[in-house]
């Protein structure tokens, strides 16, 4: 389904933002891609799709070679993939409804067709009430799952979700990745989801990908992140990253229960009571 | 691309226009400024030349005639001259009416000079003559000169010089400033239109990014552009007609003394009202779908 083979990117400013990428993602498989700010998952998505050419090495994805695709049969590949930002991309202007039913009109459904299915997936997204209203009078959580309404509409084979609860309040994130969950269970829906959150990584127990310095740092099926995402490797990152005038103990003073609650996080099967699992149970029922 | 799809993306067009109204509305009064501005200079610049051409046709060559000219060749001599090419309106003036003339031109202690003139009149008969282009006056002259029966010609040519030289002057400044002004017309709604497409830069990468095509991102801002232009053409059309028109009138009945010659030789807008409305529409919708095209390719690049 997504394959990467020896893939390096250099940006024409000289940064090496992938160095040497292999891996391979089957069909029906759920990925979290972890690393930190830099370590090149953005470079990563956005050769996944297509928005970066590889500088070396070859890219397939659904079957298309991207590293050799032509410009003008970007939009037919694009059609093959659902999108989730961290910032929604949701068009201001438009409804809900017709948010959804955009990406549908782009690829010449007709409307009949649209009629039918956007109603659909907003009823199997609990958005069937919000269909009218414009993307600001929704909250961040509601204009998410307006964004993954959008991308589960044309029931394409890949999801990528970048961070796409980097937005939204931590119950609300338990929520979208659940849907996420949901729709890579019961569709056989391959979902990339690129994340920071050690919370949902860890709770949800599925194949993580760390990338660190643009290379594949560990690959595993634990739901664990590799060594350096433990709570003290993280806090020490973070402390590198703060500016020379804030001293570093102040910080760990202030921060030390949030990051203690890190470490501390319920792994899978106790972890239900700890976070409320969606509301959206209806999810499980509908056929994507 | 479908038929529905082109009606959807025609809607979407028409749509966008209502629901950005400020920079619709921006993007139209600059358009529709310009365009005042453009239709304004030309045709200060062809009443100005209607003017002077007024003037240069006031410019006229006497021919007199010798006097062996008895009044039977008269009539075929004046066909002779109304069939050159450059003379569009010949007079006979009679000997007697010169004379009379004369009379009536000079003060009247001296009237008695000319008494007793009447049984032996020693003056010409003539041909008063306008010229179609008295820039080159000069040949006309000539060729009038070795005409039978001409004895003399008399034409200031000076005047006519000047004349020719105003009027190129006027029609070449005209141009000039027409062109500087869509110059600066171009650079200001490609502006206005940059930004209409920097506010919806978000919208172009979303389409990008759900897999529309770059023809199918393209066509509602053609559209849009499209329709900006017609409708400022529009507006500008019934702005400039009926200012002009106001203007007009305003000077007849204020200025109909002192300024007769511009209100007779103003051109009237509506007899060239469709050429107006011509160019007005098609520099309307070429600037607007020539901006908005190559202002979106700039965001078509995820």
């Amino acid at each position: 389904m997504i394959e990467f083979s020896n893939v390096s990117k250099v940006y024409p400013n000289g940064t090496q933002a992938l160095k040497n990428v292999s891996l391979s993602v089957q069909k029906g498989e759920f990925v979290f891609v972890v690393g930190s700010s830099g370590a090149g998952k953005s470079t990563l998505i956005k050769t996944l799709l297509r928005e970066e050419k590889p500088t070396s090495g070859t890219v397939f994805v659904n079957g298309y070679n991207l590293g050799r695709m032509k410009r003008r049969h970007v939009p037919r590949f694009r059609r093959s993939l659902g999108v989730v930002f961290q910032d929604f991309r949701l068009i201001d202007n438009m409804s809900v409804y017709d948010n959804v039913a955009f990406s549908l009109r782009v690829t010449n459904v007709v409307g009949k067709e649209i009629r039918k299915r956007v109603p659909y997936v907003l009823n199997l997204l609990g958005l069937a009430s919000k269909a009218k209203c414009l993307p600001h009078q929704i909250s961040g959580g509601e204009q998410q799952r307006v964004a993954l309404a959008r991308a589960l509409v044309n029931n394409p084979a890949i999801i990528i979700a970048d961070e796409p609860t980097g937005n939204i309040d931590p119950e609300l994130s338990f929520e979208i990745v659940d849907l996420l969950a949901e729709i890579n269970a019961q569709a056989g829906t391959t979902i990339v989801m690129v994340t920071h959150e050690h919370e949902l990584v860890s709770y949800f127990n599925k194949r993580v990908i760390t990338i660190e310095s643009g290379v594949v740092l560990s690959d595993s099926m634990s739901g664990c992140a590799s060594e350096l995402f433990t709570g003290e490797q993280l806090m020490e990152n973070y402390s590198k990253g703060l500016s020379s005038k804030q001293k570093a103990a102040d910080f760990s003073d202030r921060n030390a229960p949030t990051l203690l609650s890190v470490q501390s996080l319920p792994h899978q099967g106790d972890g239900s009571q700890a976070f409320p699992r969606s509301a959206h149970k209806n999810v499980a029922g509908g056929k994507l | 691309m479908k038929p529905h799809n082109f009606m959807y993306l025609f809607k979407e067009g028409a749509r966008n226009l209502f629901a950005n109204k400020l920079m619709s509305f921006a993007c139209i009064g600059v358009l529709v400024a310009c365009l005042l501005l453009i239709g304004g200079a030309t045709l200060f610049s062809l009443n100005v030349s209607s003017i002077v051409q007024y003037w240069e046709q006031q410019n006229v060559v006497v021919a007199f005639l010798s006097e062996k000219v008895g009044p039977s060749d008269v009539d075929a001599l004046e066909l002779t001259l109304s069939n050159m090419d450059n003379i569009i309106e010949t007079q006979f003036v009679s000997k007697e009416e010169t004379l009379e003339r004369s009379k009536e031109q000079t003060y009247e202690e001296y009237a008695g000079i000319f008494d007793g003139l009447e049984e032996d009149n020693p003056l010409l008969d003539s041909f008063v003559l306008r010229l179609k282009d008295p820039s080159i006056i000069e040949d006309t002259v000539a060729q009038l000169r070795s005409t039978e029966g001409i004895f003399k010609v008399n034409a200031v040519t000076d005047v006519a010089h000047i004349l020719s030289g105003l009027k190129r002057t006027v029609s070449v400044a005209g141009m000039a400033i027409v062109v500087i002004l869509v110059a600066v017309s171009v650079v200001i709604i490609t502006n206005t239109i940059k930004i209409t497409v920097f506010n919806r830069r978000k919208e172009i990468n979303i389409m990008r990014y759900v897999g529309a095509t770059d023809a199918f991102i393209r066509m509602p801002f053609l559209v849009e552009g499209m329709l900006i232009g017609v409708l400022s053409a529009v507006f500008a059309f019934f702005l400039l007609g009926f200012g002009y028109t106001y203007l007009l009138e305003w000077v007849k009945t204020n200025y109909t003394e002192q300024l007769p010659i511009i209100y007779n030789n103003a051109i009237s807008f509506w007899d060239i009202a469709p050429k107006v409305f011509a160019g007005f529409s098609g520099l309307g919708v070429f600037i607007g779908v020539a901006g908005s095209g190559v202002f979106v390719r700039k965001y078509l690049k995820v």
